[in-house]
């Protein structure tokens, strides 16, 4: 509000400077300034270009003192090294060109304001002068397009074998991983097969594809040190990845699979450190825009310690494992194979099950399994951590919607069950025609949440974050 | 004896081609209609496009006042813009969220089409052409107003886009398929989007039909005497943006049409693989990256359709006011060529990170970074202009001084961007914001606005008040930096642009103070505008009434009357004798001379090579009545 009164306060100011020089420009025809060619205004003007150029040059060295702090922090992989350093060589040459520049041009207003008696030089032409400022910013122009050439052909080589290949997808709105698993091969897909269970439309016909496994708490984990290939799809609209801590930025495209590789420099502890912030993570972005929920697309990377990423990689479990429902889509010459990767109680008659039971058995697989709240332990902690990383995106804690719904007081409107049952997996519950689930699908255009593989204490502890963040 | 003859045939030869009795008798009737609505005059049209400029830029001014609210002030309550803004202001206050997109869409669409080319082209290019290489009018009147009422349709559809209910496109002015080609994924890509592909379809019939003419006209109807090499710059640079024009806009059609396709008729240009709302959809085998490719064919030629009748404007102006011949007429009108060819090979830099070929990247960035060698060029060229001249400072020349500031600003940041590996970081951020809006938002805006406030007097026959000028330039140029300058830090930071708000990410929780500063300063920026308009159609009534030749200038459109009639000079059309750039000649009486003056007329200024011209133009003469 004070913005519009500011505004409106100095339309008032102008119209009243208006009435003041209404009046000066009739003084000045009474006195017949006007028949000289030039009035002091001349002056006025010729001094204000120098002016002007001394308190910007100022404004200009205080404000960049002021808000370098606040640039991002040295870049964290191998290539982004070396952008930064031929931005900043970049940077340089141009303050030196624009300043350079800078000062003739409003030099010579001043030094060459009209006087009466002087007559301007005729000087149509100078054809060394001319030859001399086209070679120069050739020669500078040359440096630089060598030096970004050998930059830029690095990044955009073929990645060095071995190099750890995680798909990541985009979609409206927000991002998943896709882990080879143990083969180390990422399986087929195709996004006519994609439904709530299988998000990725993983190709059964492919048995690469039993093996692929999501990162359950949607933290993109990466090792430092090792060349780390994204390999980058959407699902719906144009997206872009953009991880600015690693200089990193590709479009995802409908349709055509794209690819971005680097080499993460710094593990997350060890930024934590550096930055003496043990809050700090490092995030994605969206940067190419995909539609309402465009500013909310963030996903957590971390980077981890070679041994560690292993050690986490090895006790994932494959995405199919944990979703019996899918053994339905496998051909039947690959059933057998598939079968003994579930325990065997549930390898049985999933195929039979809809949806929504078999989300419920999914929770068996699980070492802690409770129906009622009371028993399960949460952990607000936990939630919050959670809460930001995956539901901040499109949710707030207030009444305001963004994306999706404003989820102050959704403990209230809803039953605990209900919203566990949905946060696993809406669209489940959507088919099998809970009436809830159906209006606030239409309610929001028809926008499907997506599902998230957490457990009744995960899910739980995001519902007792949100509650004691909506009491505040 | 000879002279006599020739003039005679002179004169018939005009008879031929411009049906000279127009020039001499105005006793036809002229309706209001026909006059002031569905006019033929060049001037009149100049003079439509113009307000309808003026109309749109206020319009595009005030959508970025209302996102620049949100981004600087995130708290503010907005229930006051309710009234206009209806339903897109939800409960608590704030702007929706798919609005913000639209505003961003609405703001890009109408500053780079009809502010930017039909306000600036259309505006100038039909005022001075005709003018100022001595025509009566268009080589043909009838498209020339066909041109007007196609842009008058444009912009009427483009405004009901506003009003529907879904919103208007909210895609980015960019329109990226599949984004703006499912409604599911966005409520502007409906009924909205529909709406834009049709205007921006009439939009480009508008350019391709004024482009057409003043192509026609400047080849064609130079008076006697206008050789190309005696053309002002600002002609030269009305040329080749018409001639960019014609050979881009088509290829923004062809892409407006597949679009069309896609959305209307079930066809997959640009759709694949898509799975949305829980539908898998049929298309396949499409390309999102065609239609950015099409898009960017025009799209980057488009940015130099903007600047180039800048660069004209201020170029004549410069050298008027610095009472000095624009220094390097050639090299001028050469780094206008350079930047014509090269405008049409570097569009793929637009799209380094879209997952193009590498190999395709590193040439496009070659080609991006010669660029900046004809402009710069540009930039000594009018520096050394300023350079011992004898400078009068007129709102217009404050305005062109203030061009050449901003050009240089932003023209410097794009070779960080067109560097493919340090635009992986800078790509969507508000870094390009600050880039493209110093070199061809404030750059072209401040041209149009330096061409207003100097060709004002040859349009209304009265003279803008000077002081407000200044006050109007100052405002402009200083905000116009205080706006744009941090924008560069922000992008720096790496703060993605189109975002509604940034409490989402750690990463981009800095510069809330910054972005409030550029936000008041947008917003003074915007204010001082309306002192412009306030001047502009006060001086358009109580003005003071204009000289002849009230900047002491070179070029014929100060050789008509006061106010112009139908036919531009009364007599017989002025012949052309010299360059437009003879300021204070050596040995001349007044610090200019006009291009219809004669060398045998000055012989105290006459230069050696001149003295051989003295008799050139007897012997000349004497030739073409032989023929």
């Amino acid at each position: 509000m004070i913005s519009i009164v500011i505004g409106i306060g100095v339309l008032l100011l102008l119209a009243i400077l208006f009435v003041i020089l209404r009046a000066t420009s009739l003084v000045d025809i009474f006195r017949s300034a006007d028949k000289r060619r030039v009035g002091f205004s001349n002056k006025v003007n010729a001094f204000l270009f120098p002016f002007f150029f001394v308190v910007g040059s100022i404004g200009f060295i205080w404000s960049y003192l002021v808000v370098e702090k606040d640039f991002l922090p040295e870049a964290v992989s191998e290539h982004g090294i070396k952008t930064d350093g031929l931005f900043w060589l970049t940077m340089i040459i141009i303050t030196v060109a624009f300043v350079a520049t800078h000062i003739l041009l409003f030099i010579f207003p001043f030094t060459y304001q009209y006087k009466e008696n002087n007559k301007a030089s005729f000087y149509p032409d100078n054809n060394k002068l001319e030859m001399l400022w086209t070679v120069i910013p050739a020669i500078v122009l040359t440096v630089l397009i060598f030096t970004g050439w050998r930059v830029w052909s690095d990044i955009t080589d073929d990645p060095p074998k071995g190099a750890e290949e995680i798909e990541v997808m985009a979609f409206q709105f927000g991002w998943l991983t896709r882990y080879p698993g143990p083969d180390k091969n990422l399986g087929a897909y195709d996004y006519r097969l994609t439904t709530a269970e299988n998000e990725w439309g993983l190709d059964f016909s492919d048995k690469a594809s039993f093996d692929d496994f999501t990162s359950s708490d949607r933290v993109l984990r990466i090792p430092k040190g090792r060349p780390v290939l994204f390999k980058i799809r959407s699902r719906d609209v144009i997206h872009s990845v953009f991880a600015p801590h690693f200089r990193l930025k590709m479009d995802a495209v409908p349709g055509m699979p794209t690819r971005f590789w680097f080499v993460p420099t710094k593990t997350t502890a060890e930024m934590r450190k550096e930055l003496n912030n043990p809050e700090f993570n490092y995030e994605v972005a969206c940067a190419e825009v995909c539609g309402r929920g465009h500013f909310g697309m963030r996903m957590i990377v971390e980077v981890m310690e070679d041994a560690e990423y292993n050690e986490w990689y090895a006790s994932q479990k494959s995405h199919f494992s944990k979703h019996p429902s899918l053994l339905a889509k496998v051909p039947d010459n690959f059933k057998e194979e598939a079968k003994k990767l579930f325990p065997a109680e549930e390898a049985a008659a999933p195929s039979s099950e809809t949806a929504v039971p078999a989300d419920s058995s999914d929770s068996s697989s699980e070492s802690v399994k409770t129906a009622a709240p009371a028993t399960v332990k949460v952990d607000i902690k936990e939630g919050q951590k959670l809460f930001n990383t995956t539901c901040m995106a499109c949710h707030q804690i207030s009444d305001q919607r963004l994306v999706g719904p404003g989820l102050k007081n959704v403990d209230q409107k809803r039953s605990h069950d209900w919203l566990i049952k949905f946060i696993r997996n809406s669209q489940a519950l959507i088919e099998s025609g809970d009436k809830q689930a159906v209006e606030i699908y239409k309610e929001f255009n028809k926008m499907p949440m997506p599902s998230h593989d957490y457990t009744d204490e995960q899910i739980s502890s995001i519902i007792a974050y949100i509650k004691s963040e909506s009491s505040k | 004896m000879a002279v006599v003859e020739i003039h005679q045939k002179g004169h018939s030869h005009e008879h031929d081609v411009h049906h000279d009795d127009h020039g001499h008798d105005h006793d036809h009737k002229e309706s209001f209609i026909t006059k002031y609505i569905f006019s033929i005059d060049h001037k009149m049209i100049s003079k439509q496009y113009l307000l309808t400029g003026m109309f749109w830029a206020i319009i595009g001014g005030f959508f970025s006042i209302v996102f620049r609210l949100q981004l600087g002030f995130p708290e503010v309550e907005l229930t006051w813009l309710k009234p206009l803004l209806g339903h897109w202001i939800n409960d608590t206050g704030k702007i929706d969220p798919t609005f913000y997109l639209s505003l961003v869409t609405m703001h890009g669409t109408i500053m780079v089409f009809f502010v930017l080319t039909a306000g600036l082209s259309g505006t100038f290019s039909n005022f001075l052409i005709p003018l100022q290489i001595g025509a009566r009018d268009m080589a043909s009147g009838f498209l020339n107003m066909l041109s007007y009422w196609f842009f008058f349709l444009s912009g009427t559809i483009m405004f009901a886009s506003l009003l529907v209910e879904t919103g208007p496109a909210s895609g980015g002015w960019t329109v990226y398929p599949p984004l703006s080609a499912l409604p599911q994924a966005i409520p502007g890509s409906g009924l909205g989007m529909t709406l834009w592909l049709v205007s921006m379809a009439f939009f480009i019939v508008s350019t391709l039909l004024g482009g057409i003419n003043y192509i026609t006209t400047i080849i064609n109807l130079r008076t006697k005497g206008m050789s190309f090499a005696k053309l002002p710059l600002t002609v030269w640079s009305f040329l080749f943006t018409a001639i960019i024009g014609l050979l881009s806009f088509p290829v923004l059609f062809s892409a407006v049409l597949l679009l069309f396709f896609d959305r209307s008729f079930g066809t997959s240009f640009y759709l694949s693989d898509i799975y949305i709302q829980g539908e898998a959809l049929s298309n396949m085998g499409g390309s999102p990256i065609l239609f950015q490719h099409l898009f960017w064919f025009l799209g980057h030629p488009e940015v130099y359709i903007v600047i180039l009748p800048a660069f004209g404007i201020v170029s004549e102006i410069i050298a008027t006011n610095s009472r000095k011949p624009i220094f390097g007429y050639r090299a001028m009108i050469g780094s206008l060529l350079v930047i014509t060819v090269l405008s049409f090979v570097v569009w793929a830099h637009h799209m380094f990170v879209t997952g193009m070929n590498p190999f395709l990247g590193s040439i496009f960035m070659f080609l991006t970074l010669i660029i900046a060698i004809p402009s710069a060029v540009k930039s000594f060229n009018y520096i050394t202009t300023l350079w011992r001249g004898n400078i009068i400072f007129t709102p217009a020349m404050l305005f062109c001084i203030g061009f050449v500031s901003v050009f240089i600003s932003g023209g410097l940041t794009g070779i960080v961007m067109g560097n493919s590996a340090v635009d992986i970081q800078l790509h969507d951020t508000y870094f390009i914001v600050a880039h493209f809006h110093l070199v061809m938002g404030s750059a072209s805006f401040f041209g149009m606005v330096a061409g207003i406030y100097h060709w004002y007097p040859k349009m209304f026959g009265r003279m803008m008040n000077d002081k407000l000028g200044y006050i109007h330039f100052w405002v402009s140029f200083i905000g116009v930096y205080l706006v744009f300058f941090p924008l560069h830090y922000i992008g720096i930071a790496g703060f993605p642009r189109r975002y509604y708000s940034f409490t989402g990410f750690d990463a981009f929780q800095s510069y809330t103070d910054l972005n409030m500063f550029v936000s008041a300063a947008a917003i003074i920026t915007f204010g001082v505008q309306f002192l412009f308009l306030f001047n502009f159609f006060y001086s358009m009534f109580r003005g003071r009434v204009a000289p002849a030749n009230p900047w002491r200038s070179n070029t014929l459109e100060w050789s008509t009357p006061i106010n112009p009639g139908h036919g531009n000079w009364p007599g017989e059309i002025p012949t052309v004798y010299r360059w437009p750039y003879d300021y204070s000649k050596p040995g001349a009486a007044e610090d200019y001379i006009p291009q219809y003056i004669p060398y045998s007329e000055t012989p105290t200024s006459n230069l050696p090579h001149e003295i051989d011209d003295v008799e050139k133009e007897d012997e000349d003469l004497d030739v073409n009545e032989k023929k």
